[in-house]
Protein backbone atom coordinates (compact mmCIF):
# COMPACT_ATOMS: atom_id res chain seq x y z
CA UNK A 1 0.00 0.00 0.00
CA UNK A 2 1.93 3.17 -1.12
CA UNK A 3 1.95 5.93 1.38
CA UNK A 4 3.77 8.82 0.93
CA UNK A 5 4.94 9.80 4.56
CA UNK A 6 7.91 12.58 5.37
CA UNK A 7 11.39 11.52 4.82
CA UNK A 8 12.41 13.11 8.21
CA UNK A 9 10.99 14.33 10.78
CA UNK A 10 12.05 16.07 13.84
CA UNK A 11 11.52 16.04 17.45
CA UNK A 12 12.82 18.02 20.56
CA UNK A 13 15.77 15.52 20.98
CA UNK A 14 15.45 13.41 17.94
CA UNK A 15 16.00 13.56 14.16
CA UNK A 16 14.19 10.42 12.38
CA UNK A 17 15.66 10.47 8.76
CA UNK A 18 16.43 7.55 6.09
CA UNK A 19 19.11 4.90 6.58
CA UNK A 20 22.80 5.32 5.39
CA UNK A 21 25.56 2.39 4.90
CA UNK A 22 26.99 4.27 8.14
CA UNK A 23 24.38 3.39 10.77
CA UNK A 24 25.62 -0.10 9.47
CA UNK A 25 27.48 -0.80 12.97
CA UNK A 26 25.76 0.64 15.42
CA UNK A 27 22.57 -1.43 13.77
CA UNK A 28 24.60 -4.55 13.90
CA UNK A 29 25.00 -4.40 17.45
CA UNK A 30 21.16 -4.02 17.88
CA UNK A 31 20.39 -6.93 15.46
CA UNK A 32 23.44 -9.00 16.09
CA UNK A 33 22.35 -8.76 19.72
CA UNK A 34 19.97 -12.13 20.78
CA UNK A 35 18.61 -9.76 23.68
CA UNK A 36 18.01 -6.90 21.46
CA UNK A 37 16.88 -8.07 18.52
CA UNK A 38 14.63 -10.47 20.20
CA UNK A 39 11.49 -8.70 20.18
CA UNK A 40 12.29 -7.55 16.30
CA UNK A 41 12.39 -10.64 14.51
CA UNK A 42 15.74 -12.09 15.78
CA UNK A 43 19.38 -11.90 15.91
CA UNK A 44 21.85 -12.94 13.36
CA UNK A 45 24.89 -12.60 11.31
CA UNK A 46 26.20 -9.71 10.23
CA UNK A 47 24.51 -10.87 6.30
CA UNK A 48 21.63 -11.15 8.45
CA UNK A 49 22.02 -7.84 9.71
CA UNK A 50 22.65 -6.19 6.03
CA UNK A 51 19.55 -7.97 5.05
CA UNK A 52 17.68 -6.41 8.18
CA UNK A 53 18.75 -3.00 7.30
CA UNK A 54 18.85 -3.17 3.89
CA UNK A 55 14.72 -4.45 4.02
CA UNK A 56 14.23 -1.43 6.46
CA UNK A 57 15.75 0.86 3.82
CA UNK A 58 14.10 -0.55 1.10
CA UNK A 59 10.80 -0.52 2.18
CA UNK A 60 10.76 3.21 1.53
CA UNK A 61 11.06 2.79 -1.80
CA UNK A 62 8.65 0.45 -2.38
CA UNK A 63 5.43 1.83 -0.54
CA UNK A 64 6.50 5.10 0.30
CA UNK A 65 6.79 4.65 4.06
CA UNK A 66 8.84 2.27 6.53
CA UNK A 67 10.96 2.49 9.70
CA UNK A 68 13.14 5.78 10.31
CA UNK A 69 16.77 5.45 11.01
CA UNK A 70 16.54 7.18 14.76
CA UNK A 71 19.69 9.80 15.43
CA UNK A 72 20.14 11.78 18.96
CA UNK A 73 20.15 15.46 17.30
CA UNK A 74 22.82 16.14 20.08
CA UNK A 75 25.82 14.42 19.29
CA UNK A 76 24.39 12.29 16.08
CA UNK A 77 24.27 8.89 17.63
CA UNK A 78 22.27 5.66 16.37
CA UNK A 79 20.07 5.12 18.41
CA UNK A 80 17.45 2.47 16.72
CA UNK A 81 14.37 2.84 14.61
CA UNK A 82 10.57 3.94 14.59
CA UNK A 83 8.32 3.36 12.07
CA UNK A 84 4.91 2.41 10.34
CA UNK A 85 4.49 -0.60 8.15
CA UNK A 86 2.30 -2.95 7.35
CA UNK A 87 1.80 -6.45 7.76
CA UNK A 88 -0.08 -9.27 6.12
CA UNK A 89 -2.16 -10.58 8.91
CA UNK A 90 -3.12 -7.25 10.52
CA UNK A 91 -5.89 -5.01 9.50
CA UNK A 92 -4.44 -2.02 10.68
CA UNK A 93 -0.31 -0.48 9.55
CA UNK A 94 1.80 -1.24 12.44
CA UNK A 95 3.15 1.13 14.99
CA UNK A 96 7.31 -0.31 15.99
CA UNK A 97 10.05 1.07 17.60
CA UNK A 98 13.65 -0.71 18.79
CA UNK A 99 16.45 0.82 20.84
CA UNK A 100 20.04 0.17 21.33
CA UNK A 101 20.42 -0.72 25.30
CA UNK A 102 22.22 2.38 25.83
CA UNK A 103 19.54 4.63 24.55
CA UNK A 104 17.08 2.86 26.91
CA UNK A 105 14.78 4.52 29.69
CA UNK A 106 15.22 8.07 28.56
CA UNK A 107 12.01 8.30 26.93
CA UNK A 108 13.20 8.24 22.97
CA UNK A 109 10.91 5.65 22.31
CA UNK A 110 7.82 7.21 23.46
CA UNK A 111 8.97 10.40 21.58
CA UNK A 112 9.90 8.70 18.18
CA UNK A 113 6.93 6.60 18.35
CA UNK A 114 4.29 9.81 19.14
CA UNK A 115 5.65 11.94 16.59
CA UNK A 116 5.19 9.12 14.02
CA UNK A 117 1.65 8.56 14.88
CA UNK A 118 1.02 12.39 14.91
CA UNK A 119 2.63 12.71 11.35
CA UNK A 120 0.53 9.24 10.30
CA UNK A 121 -2.64 10.15 11.50
CA UNK A 122 -2.71 13.88 11.09
CA UNK A 123 -1.00 14.54 7.64
CA UNK A 124 -1.43 11.32 5.90
CA UNK A 125 -4.67 10.41 7.42
CA UNK A 126 -4.57 6.97 8.53
CA UNK A 127 -7.31 6.46 10.66
CA UNK A 128 -5.83 4.13 12.97
CA UNK A 129 -2.58 1.99 14.42
CA UNK A 130 -1.67 -0.91 16.04
CA UNK A 131 1.48 -2.27 17.68
CA UNK A 132 2.61 -5.64 18.19
CA UNK A 133 4.56 -6.70 20.96
CA UNK A 134 5.47 -9.72 22.65
CA UNK A 135 4.29 -10.19 26.53
CA UNK A 136 7.83 -10.14 27.89
CA UNK A 137 8.89 -6.73 26.01
CA UNK A 138 7.88 -4.65 29.32
CA UNK A 139 9.48 -1.30 27.98
CA UNK A 140 7.13 -1.29 24.99
CA UNK A 141 4.15 -2.39 26.45
CA UNK A 142 4.79 0.79 28.66
CA UNK A 143 5.65 2.43 25.87
CA UNK A 144 2.09 1.71 23.74
CA UNK A 145 0.21 2.13 27.42
CA UNK A 146 1.86 6.06 27.61
CA UNK A 147 0.58 6.14 23.97
CA UNK A 148 -3.25 5.35 25.33
CA UNK A 149 -3.09 1.70 23.60
CA UNK A 150 -5.14 -0.88 24.72
CA UNK A 151 -4.64 -4.45 24.55
CA UNK A 152 -6.88 -6.45 22.27
CA UNK A 153 -6.02 -9.72 21.90
CA UNK A 154 -3.10 -12.53 21.44
CA UNK A 155 -1.64 -13.47 17.67
CA UNK A 156 -1.27 -16.92 18.14
CA UNK A 157 -0.39 -17.44 14.23
CA UNK A 158 2.79 -15.78 14.80
CA UNK A 159 6.20 -17.96 16.04
CA UNK A 160 6.84 -16.18 19.17
CA UNK A 161 3.82 -14.88 21.18
CA UNK A 162 2.77 -11.55 20.32
CA UNK A 163 -0.09 -9.07 21.93
CA UNK A 164 -1.95 -7.10 19.62
CA UNK A 165 -2.29 -3.48 21.10
CA UNK A 166 -4.68 -0.71 19.21
CA UNK A 167 -3.75 2.97 19.81
CA UNK A 168 -7.08 5.43 19.90
CA UNK A 169 -8.15 6.30 16.11
CA UNK A 170 -7.33 9.59 14.62
CA UNK A 171 -10.71 11.02 15.25
CA UNK A 172 -10.28 10.23 18.79
CA UNK A 173 -7.41 11.74 19.59
CA UNK A 174 -7.59 14.70 17.38
CA UNK A 175 -11.30 15.65 19.31
CA UNK A 176 -8.89 15.28 22.70
CA UNK A 177 -6.40 17.87 21.22
CA UNK B 1 17.97 12.46 1.57
CA UNK B 2 16.25 11.40 -1.80
CA UNK B 3 16.20 7.49 -2.40
CA UNK B 4 18.33 6.00 -5.26
CA UNK B 5 17.30 6.77 -8.89
CA UNK B 6 17.34 2.89 -10.17
CA UNK B 7 17.63 3.20 -14.09
CA UNK B 8 15.87 0.51 -16.62
CA UNK B 9 17.41 -1.42 -19.32
CA UNK B 10 15.99 -2.82 -21.51
CA UNK B 11 17.06 -6.20 -23.46
CA UNK B 12 15.65 -7.96 -26.63
CA UNK B 13 13.25 -9.45 -24.59
CA UNK B 14 13.27 -8.44 -20.78
CA UNK B 15 13.05 -5.42 -19.10
CA UNK B 16 15.47 -4.72 -16.20
CA UNK B 17 14.36 -2.05 -13.57
CA UNK B 18 13.48 -0.96 -10.17
CA UNK B 19 11.93 -3.73 -7.89
CA UNK B 20 7.93 -2.39 -6.96
CA UNK B 21 5.38 -3.96 -4.83
CA UNK B 22 3.33 -4.94 -8.21
CA UNK B 23 5.44 -7.87 -8.59
CA UNK B 24 5.23 -9.13 -5.00
CA UNK B 25 3.36 -12.22 -5.85
CA UNK B 26 5.35 -13.47 -8.36
CA UNK B 27 8.38 -12.64 -5.79
CA UNK B 28 6.26 -14.41 -2.91
CA UNK B 29 5.77 -16.89 -5.33
CA UNK B 30 9.22 -17.70 -5.72
CA UNK B 31 10.50 -18.34 -2.24
CA UNK B 32 7.61 -20.22 -1.20
CA UNK B 33 9.44 -22.93 -3.66
CA UNK B 34 12.50 -24.90 -1.96
CA UNK B 35 13.36 -25.50 -5.60
CA UNK B 36 13.80 -22.04 -6.49
CA UNK B 37 14.83 -20.95 -3.74
CA UNK B 38 17.61 -23.90 -3.31
CA UNK B 39 20.55 -22.06 -4.36
CA UNK B 40 19.91 -18.49 -2.74
CA UNK B 41 19.79 -19.26 0.35
CA UNK B 42 16.43 -21.17 0.79
CA UNK B 43 12.61 -20.74 0.69
CA UNK B 44 11.17 -18.62 3.48
CA UNK B 45 7.70 -17.28 4.75
CA UNK B 46 5.82 -14.54 3.07
CA UNK B 47 7.06 -11.84 5.73
CA UNK B 48 10.74 -12.69 4.74
CA UNK B 49 10.35 -12.62 1.47
CA UNK B 50 8.59 -8.80 1.22
CA UNK B 51 11.85 -8.09 3.70
CA UNK B 52 14.43 -9.72 0.78
CA UNK B 53 12.49 -7.72 -1.92
CA UNK B 54 12.73 -4.75 0.34
CA UNK B 55 16.43 -5.21 0.76
CA UNK B 56 17.29 -5.20 -2.66
CA UNK B 57 16.01 -2.08 -3.16
CA UNK B 58 17.98 -0.72 -0.26
CA UNK B 59 20.81 -2.07 -1.07
CA UNK B 60 20.30 0.49 -3.93
CA UNK B 61 20.02 3.17 -1.54
CA UNK B 62 22.84 2.26 0.72
CA UNK B 63 25.09 1.26 -1.71
CA UNK B 64 23.94 3.36 -4.82
CA UNK B 65 23.69 -0.01 -6.95
CA UNK B 66 22.18 -3.45 -6.92
CA UNK B 67 20.16 -6.23 -8.23
CA UNK B 68 17.64 -5.19 -11.03
CA UNK B 69 13.98 -6.61 -11.01
CA UNK B 70 13.74 -9.38 -13.85
CA UNK B 71 10.61 -8.35 -15.95
CA UNK B 72 9.47 -10.17 -19.06
CA UNK B 73 8.45 -7.38 -21.90
CA UNK B 74 6.05 -9.64 -23.31
CA UNK B 75 4.09 -10.73 -19.95
CA UNK B 76 5.29 -7.83 -18.30
CA UNK B 77 6.04 -10.65 -15.23
CA UNK B 78 8.63 -10.50 -12.32
CA UNK B 79 10.92 -13.70 -13.77
CA UNK B 80 13.52 -13.15 -11.53
CA UNK B 81 16.71 -10.89 -10.70
CA UNK B 82 20.39 -9.63 -12.41
CA UNK B 83 22.77 -7.20 -11.13
CA UNK B 84 25.53 -5.90 -9.42
CA UNK B 85 25.67 -6.67 -5.12
CA UNK B 86 27.65 -5.92 -2.53
CA UNK B 87 26.43 -6.88 0.89
CA UNK B 88 27.95 -6.60 3.59
CA UNK B 89 29.65 -10.39 4.57
CA UNK B 90 30.07 -10.79 0.87
CA UNK B 91 33.85 -11.73 0.02
CA UNK B 92 33.69 -9.25 -3.14
CA UNK B 93 31.83 -7.50 -5.22
CA UNK B 94 29.49 -9.63 -7.32
CA UNK B 95 27.26 -10.11 -10.56
CA UNK B 96 24.32 -12.05 -9.53
CA UNK B 97 21.29 -13.65 -11.36
CA UNK B 98 18.20 -15.69 -10.74
CA UNK B 99 15.28 -16.75 -12.72
CA UNK B 100 12.04 -18.47 -11.12
CA UNK B 101 11.75 -22.04 -12.44
CA UNK B 102 9.66 -21.85 -14.51
CA UNK B 103 11.20 -19.34 -16.69
CA UNK B 104 14.41 -21.12 -16.96
CA UNK B 105 15.90 -22.97 -20.16
CA UNK B 106 14.76 -19.51 -22.54
CA UNK B 107 18.51 -18.02 -22.22
CA UNK B 108 16.66 -15.35 -19.96
CA UNK B 109 19.36 -15.65 -17.34
CA UNK B 110 22.07 -15.14 -19.44
CA UNK B 111 20.02 -12.00 -21.39
CA UNK B 112 19.34 -10.71 -18.19
CA UNK B 113 23.19 -11.36 -16.58
CA UNK B 114 24.70 -9.69 -19.76
CA UNK B 115 22.66 -6.30 -19.61
CA UNK B 116 23.93 -6.41 -16.14
CA UNK B 117 27.27 -7.30 -16.90
CA UNK B 118 27.81 -4.28 -19.02
CA UNK B 119 26.01 -1.93 -16.74
CA UNK B 120 28.58 -2.77 -14.09
CA UNK B 121 31.50 -1.96 -16.67
CA UNK B 122 29.89 0.67 -18.19
CA UNK B 123 28.01 2.96 -15.39
CA UNK B 124 30.01 1.39 -12.04
CA UNK B 125 33.17 1.11 -13.83
CA UNK B 126 34.00 -1.74 -12.38
CA UNK B 127 37.24 -3.75 -13.52
CA UNK B 128 36.59 -6.82 -12.25
CA UNK B 129 33.86 -9.20 -10.06
CA UNK B 130 32.89 -12.31 -9.13
CA UNK B 131 30.00 -14.61 -9.06
CA UNK B 132 29.14 -16.63 -6.17
CA UNK B 133 27.64 -20.30 -7.45
CA UNK B 134 26.89 -23.42 -5.50
CA UNK B 135 28.67 -26.21 -6.94
CA UNK B 136 25.68 -27.99 -8.28
CA UNK B 137 23.79 -25.32 -9.41
CA UNK B 138 24.63 -26.47 -13.02
CA UNK B 139 22.28 -23.36 -14.91
CA UNK B 140 24.26 -21.06 -13.07
CA UNK B 141 27.34 -22.33 -14.23
CA UNK B 142 26.65 -22.50 -17.96
CA UNK B 143 25.48 -18.56 -17.70
CA UNK B 144 28.87 -17.69 -15.73
CA UNK B 145 30.65 -19.43 -19.07
CA UNK B 146 28.37 -17.74 -21.70
CA UNK B 147 29.45 -14.23 -20.00
CA UNK B 148 33.22 -15.48 -20.32
CA UNK B 149 33.58 -15.74 -16.62
CA UNK B 150 36.02 -18.29 -15.88
CA UNK B 151 35.71 -20.73 -12.39
CA UNK B 152 38.52 -19.52 -9.95
CA UNK B 153 38.27 -21.39 -6.96
CA UNK B 154 36.34 -22.83 -4.40
CA UNK B 155 35.35 -21.56 -1.11
CA UNK B 156 33.03 -21.41 1.53
CA UNK B 157 29.81 -19.31 2.03
CA UNK B 158 27.53 -19.66 4.56
CA UNK B 159 29.23 -22.99 5.77
CA UNK B 160 28.60 -24.49 2.56
CA UNK B 161 30.66 -25.03 -0.64
CA UNK B 162 30.93 -22.31 -3.12
CA UNK B 163 32.58 -21.84 -6.81
CA UNK B 164 33.93 -18.57 -7.15
CA UNK B 165 33.95 -17.39 -10.57
CA UNK B 166 35.85 -14.37 -11.85
CA UNK B 167 34.46 -11.71 -14.32
CA UNK B 168 37.36 -9.13 -16.08
CA UNK B 169 34.70 -6.31 -17.26
CA UNK B 170 37.75 -4.36 -19.40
Amino acid sequence: MMLDAAREIETERLCLRQWRATDFEPFCRLFGDAERARFMGGHGDQAYCWGRMAGFAGNWALVGHGFYALEEKEGGAFLGLCGVVHRFDLDAPELGWGLVRQAQGKGFAFEAAEAVRRHFYDDLGVPSLVSCIDPENTPSIRVAARLGATYERELSERQRPCGLYRYPPAHQLRGAA
Amino acid sequence: MKLAEIPTIETERLRLGAWSESHFPAIAEFWADEENAQFVGGACSRIDAWRKMAAQLGHWHLRGYGLFAVVEKASGEWIGWAGPLFPEGWPERELGWALARRHQGRGYATEAARAARQFAADSLGWKTAISLIRPVNEPSKRVAARLGATFERMDAFFDKPICIYRHHLT
